[in-house]
């Protein structure tokens, strides 16, 4: 099983009702192809059920690098689990959906 | 200023690419650059190779959006990155790097171009970053 951790950021987080957009990291395992395609399949998850989100991919090695989540100061809002091998479990904070992509 | 496009092919917030084919054609070893769809182009050198370059406006370019700018595209020589809000990580330069795949912002695409191994340019800083975590 593949899990990746979801972080929001940027103005939604801070006021919803003036938001354009949801801003999104997706911060998975590594760099390897698996965790990548995995990471694109997220997003295709996220998107479909939010398609307002702006999603930024980075694996844990590049979010070290980049240091993004605290200069955007994004906070851990969901996680994502690949239940199956051909669903996601998206698990929000706020929210609990099952995609099958 | 945001990139226009947050999807693939992280089209230009101006709707173009005028700077960089202006670039490209003024460079003496280009000989000739024909646009395709999507930030797609084929840019043939002196060398006498053909290279497919893609350009884009991508945000936080990573290893996860090379591996869909391929699943997209097909096969790639390289990928620059338009826009000086945008950026790419070290873990993607070192895997396009790795796979003899160019990433590289405009000013860096045009001084690897004259390399017959342009993949493998490297600004100094992004040498001394490279050394430092042991990929050189």
């Amino acid at each position: 099983m593949q899990v990746a951790q979801v972080y929001g950021f940027g103005s939604y987080f801070e006021t919803p009702e003036t938001a354009k957009d949801i801003d999104l990291l997706i911060l998975h395992e590594s760099t390897d192809e698996r965790s990548c395609k995995f990471a694109l399949r997220c997003k295709a998850a996220l998107l479909k059920s939010e398609p307002r989100a702006d999603i930024r991919i980075l694996s844990k090695a590049e979010e070290k690098q980049t240091g993004f989540i605290a200069t955007a100061k994004a906070r851990l809002v969901g996680t994502i689990h690949s239940a199956e091998e051909n669903s996601l479990k998206v698990n929000f904070l706020l929210d609990d959906c099952t995609d099958h992509t | 200023m945001p990139a226009l496009n947050d999807q693939f092919p992280w089209a230009s917030h101006y709707g173009h690419f005028k700077f960089f084919e202006e670039r490209m054609r003024e460079h003496n070893i280009v000989t000739s650059l024909t646009a395709l769809d999507n930030g797609l182009y084929e840019l043939e050198r002196e060398h006498g190779d053909t290279l497919r370059v893609f350009i884009c406006e991508c945000y936080s370019y990573g290893v996860a959006e090379f591996f869909e700018s391929n699943e997209k595209l097909g096969p790639l020589h390289a990928v620059i990155i338009n826009s000086n809000w945008c950026a790419y990580t070290d873990e993607a330069k070192r895997h396009c790097r790795d796979q003899e795949v160019g990433l590289f912002n405009i000013g860096e695409f045009m001084a690897a171009l004259s390399m017959p191994d342009f993949w493998s340019y490297l600004s100094d800083p992004q040498k001394e970053r490279f050394q430092n975590n042991g990929w050189l």
